[in-house]
C-alpha cells in the first residue's frame, strides 16, 4: 500500500498555497525516470498508465523490474513503459526523474546519476525521499517537492480527490509536475513559500 | 557527454578549465531515440540543442500533413525553434531525432546566466547567430533561384553527410520537391 503522509511537512501548513489558474497541457511527450521499484515506485509506474508521457523504470533488481513492466504492458498494452538495467541511462534519456529509493539508498544512487540528471527536474515524493537531502546531493537540479497529509493513490478516498501538495522554487518547473500530478489521481496544491495569499485550486 | 560541445566552443573562444567546470553545472544532458521529439509544434520551445551525437530534424506540418523540413542538425550543430525561444510564444515547428542522439540542452535561463558569468561565450553566441543568420538567407536565396538539380548538388557539395545519412525523402522534403522529382533529378546527373 502505498502510504505518503507526511509529518515532516506540517510545517507547510503555515505556508500559503496558491493556483496555477489552467497548467498548460504539453504536446511534447516527457520521458519521466522512476528510480526504486518498492511500494511507492510501483504504485506511481502503475498510476502513470493513464497519461501520455513516456516512463522508464529502474530498479536494481533488475529480473523484478522487467516482470514488473511485463505486467503492467500486459494490463496496459499501450502504456510506453520500459524497463532500464542502468539508473544512469534512464536518468539520461528522462525530462522528469523520480527517486523512490529509502533514504539511506538516496547517496549512492544520487552519486551514480548526478552527472545525467544535471538541470533536470528531480521530485521528491513523501518521506520515501527528503527533498532537502536531494537537493544538497543534487545541487544542481531542480528539486520539485511533492506530499500528501493524506493515503495514496490505491486507497479509496470515498470520491474525493487527495491533495497532493507541491513545492518547487520556479513557476513553470512547478507547472509540468502539476500536470504529472493530475495524471496520477491526485489534486495538484501548489505551494509557494515566496507568496501570502492563499487560492485554493478550483 | 560534451566533448563536441566544447570542441565546438573552442574553435572560436578559449575558456580556462574552472569556466569549463563552471560551464558545465548549466547544460543539460539529453538522449532521444530516433523518432523521439524534441519539440512539438505548440509548445513554448525552452532549449537550445546542441547535437553531441546523431542527427534531428526541425520541419512544419501543414493542414494536409505534408511535412516542410526547415533544418537538419548533425554532430557539432545547433538546432531549436529560435522564433518561440525568444519570443516565449508557442512553437510553429516540430523538431525529432532521425537517428538515436545525444544531446546538450541550454535552457534560455541558463544562456543568460553563462552570458553573465562567462562573457567569452556572449561572443561565441553572437558569431554563431551571424552564421545562422547567413545559412538561413542563403537558403532562402537557393529556394528562390536555383534550379532543382543545382539545389540538389549544393546541398551535396556543401554537407555530404547528410545527403548520405538522411532518407531520401526528408532531402526532397528539405529541397521542396516531392520524392519522385528528385529521384529523376538524381537520375538525369548520374547520366551526366
Amino acid at each position: 500500500m502505498l502510504f505518503l503522509a507526511l509529518s515532516q511537512w506540517s510545517e507547510a501548513a503555515h505556508r500559503r498555497k496558491f493556483a496555477l489558474s489552467n497548467s498548460i497541457e504539453m504536446r511534447t511527450k516527457q520521458t519521466i525516470a522512476i528510480i526504486g521499484l518498492g511500494d511507492v515506485g510501483k504504485g506511481l509506474a502503475t498510476a502513470l498508465a493513464k497519461g501520455t508521457d513516456r516512463v522508464l523504470l529502474f530498479d536494481e533488481n533488475a529480473k523484478e523490474a522487467e516482470n514488473f513492466t511485463a505486467n503492467l504492458l500486459k494490463a496496459n498494452p499501450a502504456y510506453d513503459v520500459e524497463f532500464m538495467i542502468c539508473a544512469a541511462n534512464a536518468s539520461w534519456e528522462a525530462d522528469i526523474i523520480i527517486p523512490t529509493v529509502a533514504q539511506a539508498e538516496l547517496p549512492k544512487i544520487t552519486a551514480y546519476i548526478k552527472e545525467y540528471v544535471n538541470q533536470k527536474i528531480v521530485i521528491s515524493i513523501g518521506n520515501t525521499c527528503n527533498g532537502y537531502a536531494l537537493q544538497e546531493l543534487l545541487p544542481n537540479v531542480k528539486v520539485v517537492k511533492t506530499f500528501t497529509n493524506e493515503v495514496s493513490v490505491n486507497q479509496p478516498t470515498k470520491g474525493k480527490m487527495v491533495d497532493c501538495h507541491i513545492e518547487g522554487s520556479e513557476t513553470s518547473i512547478v507547472e509540468n509536475v502539476v500536470d504529472l500530478i493530475k495524471t496520477i489521481g491526485f489534486n495538484p496544491v501548489v505551494i509557494n513559500p515566496t507568496k501570502t495569499e492563499i487560492i485554493e485550486l478550483v | 557527454m560534451y566533448e563536441v560541445f566544447f570542441k565546438k566552443l573552442a574553435e572560436k573562444i578559449t575558456l580556462t578549465t574552472e569556466e569549463v567546470d563552471l560551464f558545465k553545472t548549466y547544460l543539460t544532458p539529453k538522449k532521444l531515440r530516433r523518432k523521439q521529439y524534441l519539440l512539438q509544434e505548440g509548445d513554448v520551445c525552452k532549449y537550445s540543442a546542441f547535437v553531441e551525437k546523431g542527427a534531428l530534424r526541425s520541419y512544419t506540418i501543414d493542414e494536409k500533413g505534408n511535412e516542410y523540413i526547415i533544418q537538419f542538425a548533425l554532430e557539432g550543430w545547433f538546432i531549436g525553434d529560435m522564433y518561440s525561444m525568444l519570443t516565449g510564444e508557442p512553437a510553429t515547428q516540430n523538431i525529432d531525432a532521425i537517428e538515436d542522439s545525444e544531446l546538450v540542452l541550454i535552457s534560455k535561463q541558463a544562456e543568460e546566466e553563462i552570458m553573465k558569468r562567462i562573457p567569452k561565450y556572449e561572443h561565441f553566441m553572437r558569431l554563431l547567430l551571424q552564421n545562422a543568420y547567413i545559412a538561413a538567407q542563403r537558403r532562402f536565396n537557393h529556394m528562390a533561384s536555383l534550379s532543382t538539380e543545382e539545389r540538389y548538388t549544393k546541398l551535396l557539395n556543401t554537407y555530404p553527410e547528410i545527403v548520405q545519412r538522411v532518407p531520401q525523402h526528408m532531402i526532397a522534403s528539405y529541397l521542396g520537391l516531392t520524392p519522385e522529382t528528385l529521384s529523376r533529378a538524381r537520375k538525369q546527373m548520374s547520366r551526366k
